[in-house]
């Protein structure tokens, strides 16, 4: 009962739901602003239908012939139609020959949409070897010095991400073995979609949610002493108990929020983007490799499907965590604005501490164990993330360890304030 | 006069102040001290920085074709220079690379060339290789000023190109890097300000509302002209706050040791930045401190308007979400950066702010008017 | 001479006050009404913060709105809510209202020992009022609402926290304040007003019901008020039968103060009403509607 009337002050409260609508109307706008490359996208579908997404010699023999009759159904095309013929795709885009065709209208927008249809399976097919090859010729522990170089590890630091990138090295192979990398994706140099959706979309949204729930967090646990009822309230049968019932509530409501910030962004982002055959790839194919060549590298074999649900999992244990951090700081200042700027400094102390860390020193790598850093790289959750965070279980290390300090810390703060003087 | 003082001590409270200090503190470790450590970033820019302020030195201002000449002998000496040391070196004899041009040509495809000539550019760090490199660039740009058009303008954009060049203010030794820098600062601490604002003005109104010292404060002799003289405490504070964060910030840029640019054209074809006015640094930098003034000013206004509407934190919180939203992106990216630049229409700035105050203020005076006959 | 003159104040639907008359000159008038019957309203009216829906309060003559500052540099007003600067001592605090209040700095800085002196906070002038107690709290708000030695002073429960002999206290300054200026005091204590208050002005369903001295009110009832000794049986019978105004226990039978009127009985003793037996017989039925609607 007092739970439902405590979650009804966050809910009846007109700026939360404002800005809540705000938020999903940006995020709208946001994946408006991409849905250029929707169509482009689409044309993996019928290639998936046709060969299956695994590129192993079988599947890419099978893409190669269908690009080879496409190909030779094209230059029929084009050679009744300029006598021209191709030997790639590509050739046709050459800027030399592209402007003058389409300037004479010779070939239909339907043509033309089939040319570039063909050009993109061409991109596919031919990226298969250079993942290949890339793969073949991987070796995470180079990858590993040549961070430890970048950033200036020394002694202990760079042992221990030795030692981690000897733990990862393994999982390569077994990634290898298990032709992860060969399974056909939307094209990460061409479209980019694991950055947009697990970079931009997944940051602009950890961000929105976190917003909302500070915001409430602290205005809930101080609603009694910003409304002068603190006397009435904590004087009753449920007396100061009712900071538990806060504390709960916050975290529903959070969870709350959060899902359905998730849920309904995510929903548009998918019936724009068709993601239909996709579910199941493994997340760590080579073809999601975006312009910075650097390869995805999950700690397990996960699909699509799954690691976007444990993603969508950790950003709700997250926020979660965020409760916490604003329950706590309410607890210690009872004015919700200041409680509010505060998390902004603390979520910046977050970043800055591990820069004051010494560089041969693991503490070094154990400040990057913290929801600040973790929030600030969901492209890279559950993967090799470069030296500072390539830990098998970062990610779930560091929610629980902070799950249970700050459990901890409000458990402390709540006998704290049932024996203050109000 | 007593007023506007006890007004503005109760903003600036020590605990407020303590926070202002922290974020601060936090906004210039994460965003801006970056750019003072690492200015010039890396190379070749130090490099380019080097030989700039050379030129600086040597030929004044700008650069005639005279002066231009001596800059490409110089060039010829650090080639004799770079051959000597390669020369000076067996394993690069020895591989056949004894000049410079033979250096330049060098096949990077060849593992082992490779190697040899990323041993002396980025292991040992020779200075002349890197030298040569910068001054090719700077050459490159003297000599192909028409780059400028390379963008599809309108006839207004080129006539603009056409005087410039016309008038030799693209000859002025002035480079893009420490325009580059000094815009990536600025946007920082216009929002490190803005954000300062925000937090000292969230109280103004809400504290005595809530407070019920407004019952106070309406029945004295002051009475709800109070409501005026809030606006003008919060502008005061406002002005400090700014007049504080810049003269922090410009004590700190002196170190990136910039003043001999302060008197160069900014249309300098070593900058990508074209101007519709003859700007030279110091006048542009003039400029942007104005912009952050009255930006600072329209803030004030919205923010003393939320607080003074707002029932409580939480909504005004709320509201100036999407207000920082708006000021921190696309705030500062037209109104603080890029100014008078030739990509936008040169009325985009005055008109915009001439807006946003006018509207501000309107939005400020509406909520004074009604809050003179308001029932309390 | 302040003047209120056919007031009304509406509230959207809701009618808070309805063609009120009154009339004040020196000295000191109690409003007494139920909580919820229109005295804060009516007090918000008379500093400015409501304005009439109708009708004009004027001083001298003069619209008070008008008049503008040179209207509140004269009124001093202590809110029933009044708000305060945790962190703040009573001197500063009441330094910052001085300045508000236009009075010269130099000025209010004896100004402020003075009054704190009068209001016994002086040893505590310059601790933060954080940890002052609700009747610390009170005195310091009776003191703001002298600082500018106000020819209107306007009090809204102004006894509220404070303890018996700060009462007294408190009420002998009235007095002597009174003599050369209006004081306007709103209480539902009838016990503050009754012994200083030259008149006492009562609204009912929203009208002046009485303005009057308090003898002058107490007469109205005159003869109608008893006492008497009644066994517990019947306690609950008298009460329905008889509108009750204080019970005593006392030697195992019931002590009534009751009004009614019934020709009297032979063992009825008939005394002299006071002020609260007239509030207690105005609002008899009153206060529980007035209650809600406030």
């Amino acid at each position: 009962m007092i739970k439902r009337l405590e979650f009804k002050k966050i809910i009846s409260s007109p700026i939360i739901l404002g800005l809540f609508v705000l938020f999903l109307l940006f995020n709208c706008f946001l994946i408006y602003e991409q849905s250029s490359i929707r169509n482009d996208m689409k044309s993996l579908q019928p290639i998936v239908k046709e060969t299956g997404t695994l590129m192993d010699d079988e599947g890419s023999k099978k893409l190669q012939i269908s690009h080879e009759e496409d190909l030779n159904t094209w230059n029929q095309l084009a050679e009744s139609k300029t006598g021209d013929t191709y030997q790639n795709a590509s050739d046709f885009y050459k800027p030399e020959l592209y402007y003058s065709l389409i300037e004479s209208k010779i070939y239909s927008e339907k043509e033309l949409q089939d040319i570039n249809e063909l050009a993109i399976k061409e991109t596919y097919l031919n990226s298969i070897q250079d993942i290949e090859t890339k793969y073949s010729t991987l070796n995470v522990m180079e990858n590993a010095e040549e961070g430890i170089r970048l950033f200036g590890l020394k002694g202990a630091a760079a042992e221990k991400v030795r030692e981690q990138y000897t733990v990862l090295k393994p999982r390569v192979e077994e990634l290898i073995q298990n032709k992860e990398h060969l399974h056909l994706f939307f094209h990460g140099k061409m479209f980019g979609t694991h950055s947009f959706l697990f970079k931009t979309l997944f940051g602009f949204m950890l961000f929105q949610a976190m917003i909302l729930i500070v915001l409430f967090t602290a205005f809930i646990v101080n609603y009694e002493f910003e409304h002068r009822t603190a006397l009435v309230t904590y004087a009753t049968k449920r007396g100061r108990r009712l900071m538990w019932d806060k504390l709960l509530v916050s975290t529903f409501a959070s969870t709350l929020v959060t899902v359905a910030l998730l849920a309904i962004t995510l929903s548009v982002y998918f019936i724009v983007f068709d993601y239909s055959g996709m579910w199941n790839v493994p997340i760590s194919t080579g073809f999601l490799i975006e312009l910075n060549k650097i390869p995805f590298i999950s700690w397990w074999n996960v699909t699509f499907i799954q690691y976007l649900f444990m993603s969508c999992g950790l950003v709700v244990i997250c926020q979660i965590l965020f409760v916490l951090i604003t329950f706590c700081l309410s607890m210690l200042i009872r004015n919700s604005y200041i409680v509010f700027t505060l998390f902004g400094v603390i979520f910046l102390a977050g970043l800055y501490i591990p820069s004051l860390m010494p560089k041969d020193s693991t503490m070094l790598l154990y400040t990057h164990f913290s929801p600040f850093i973790l929030v600030m790289n969901v492209k890279k959750w559950w993967m090799e993330s470069g030296v500072f965070t390539t830990f098998k279980y970062y990610e779930i290390l560091t929610v629980t360890g902070w799950l249970i300090v700050l459990l901890l810390t409000a458990w402390l703060l709540i006998k704290r304030f049932a024996r203050e003087n109000i | 006069m007593r007023i506007l003082f006890n007004e503005v001590r109760k903003l600036f409270s020590v605990k407020i102040i303590f926070l202002l200090l922290l974020v601060s503190f936090f906004v210039y470790q994460q965003f801006i001290m970056f750019e003072f450590k690492h200015f010039p970033n890396g190379r070749p820019l130090l490099d380019d920085f080097r030989a700039t302020q050379k030129m600086l030195v040597d030929y004044g201002e700008s650069m005639d074709s005279e002066e231009f000449q001596d800059f490409k002998e110089i060039k010829e000496q650090r080639i004799a220079e770079a051959t000597e040391y390669l020369k000076s070196q067996k394993e690069m004899v020895a591989a056949g690379i004894d000049t410079y041009e033979e250096f330049s040509n060098m096949d990077l495809e060849n593992v082992k060339l490779a190697a040899l000539h990323s041993k002396i550019v980025f292991e040992d760090y020779v200075d002349v290789f890197w030298e040569i490199q910068a001054r090719d660039w700077i050459i490159d740009r003297y000599e192909h000023p028409e780059r400028f058009n390379e963008h599809e303008l309108t006839q207004e954009q080129n006539a603009r190109m056409d005087e410039l060049v016309e008038s030799g203010a693209t000859e002025a030794i002035f480079t893009d890097m420490v325009f580059e820098n000094y815009n990536v600062l600025m946007k920082y601490v216009a929002i490190l300000i803005f954000l300062n604002i925000m937090i000292i003005l969230m109280p103004l109104y809400i504290r005595d509302k809530r407070n019920h010292v407004q019952l106070l404060q309406y029945t004295s002799k002051t009475g709800r002209k109070l409501f005026s003289q809030k606006l003008l405490t919060g502008l005061t504070a406002s002005l400090i706050i700014i007049t504080a964060q810049l003269a922090f910030f410009f004590f700190m840029y002196r170190g990136n040791d910039t003043s001999m640019f302060f008197p160069l054209s900014i249309n300098s074809i070593f900058n990508f930045f074209v101007s519709w006015y003859d700007l030279t640094f110091f006048q542009y930098i003039i400029l942007t401190v104005l912009c952050v003034y009255l930006l600072g000013i329209a803030l004030v206004l919205v923010g003393a308007w939320i607080s003074s509407i707002a029932p409580n934190y939480m909504t005004s919180v709320g509201l100036h979400v999407p207000l920082a939203f708006l000021l921190f992106g696309t705030g500062t990216t037209y109104l603080v950066q890029n100014l008078t630049t030739i990509y936008l229409n040169p009325y985009l700035v005055p008109i915009s702010f001439a807006i946003i105050l006018v509207l501000s203020s309107l939005l400020f005076l509406w909520r004074y008017r009604r809050e003179k006959v308001k029932n309390i | 001479m302040l003047i209120v003159e056919d007031v009304t104040k509406n509230f959207g639907q809701f009618h808070a006050l309805k063609n009120i008359n009154l009339e004040f000159h020196n000295g000191v008038y109690g409003l007494l009404a139920p909580n919820g019957a229109g005295k804060t309203t009516l007090i918000k009216m008379l500093t400015t913060l409501l304005f009439p829906t109708r009708g004009s309060i004027r001083y001298d003559g003069e619209d008070i709105i008008k008049m503008d500052e040179r209207y509140r540099e004269m009124i001093g007003y202590l809110p029933q809510e009044f708000g305060y600067y945790k962190n703040y001592s009573p001197t500063s605090y009441l330094l910052y209202l001085a300045a508000l209040k236009g009075i010269h700095r130099k000025t209010a800085i004896t100004r402020v020992e003075e009054l704190l002196k009068t209001v016994a906070l002086d040893h505590v002038a310059n601790k933060k009022m954080k940890k002052f107690s609700g009747g610390m709290i009170q005195r310091v708000g009776i003191a703001q609402a002298m600082l500018n030695d106000p020819k209107i002073l306007i009090l809204d429960e102004p006894t509220a926290g404070l303890d018996p002999k700060e009462r007294v206290r408190f009420r002998n300054l009235l007095t002597n304040l009174a003599r050369d200026r209006i004081v306007i005091l709103s209480t539902h204590i009838v016990s503050d007003v009754e012994s200083i208050a030259n008149e006492i002005i009562m609204i009912k369903n929203q009208e002046v019901l009485y303005k009057d001295t308090v003898s002058n009110i107490c007469r109205k009832i005159d003869g109608l008020v008893y006492e008497t000794e009644v066994s517990y049986e019947q306690t609950e019978q008298f009460r329905t039968t008889y509108l009750s105004l204080s019970e005593k226990q006392e030697n195992g039978s019931m002590y009534m103060r009751f009004l009614t009127e019934d020709t009297a009985k032979p063992e009825w003793k008939s005394v002299h009403p006071n002020l609260e037996d007239v509030f207690l017989y105005i609002y008899q039925d009153g206060v529980r509607s007035d209650d809600q609607t406030a």
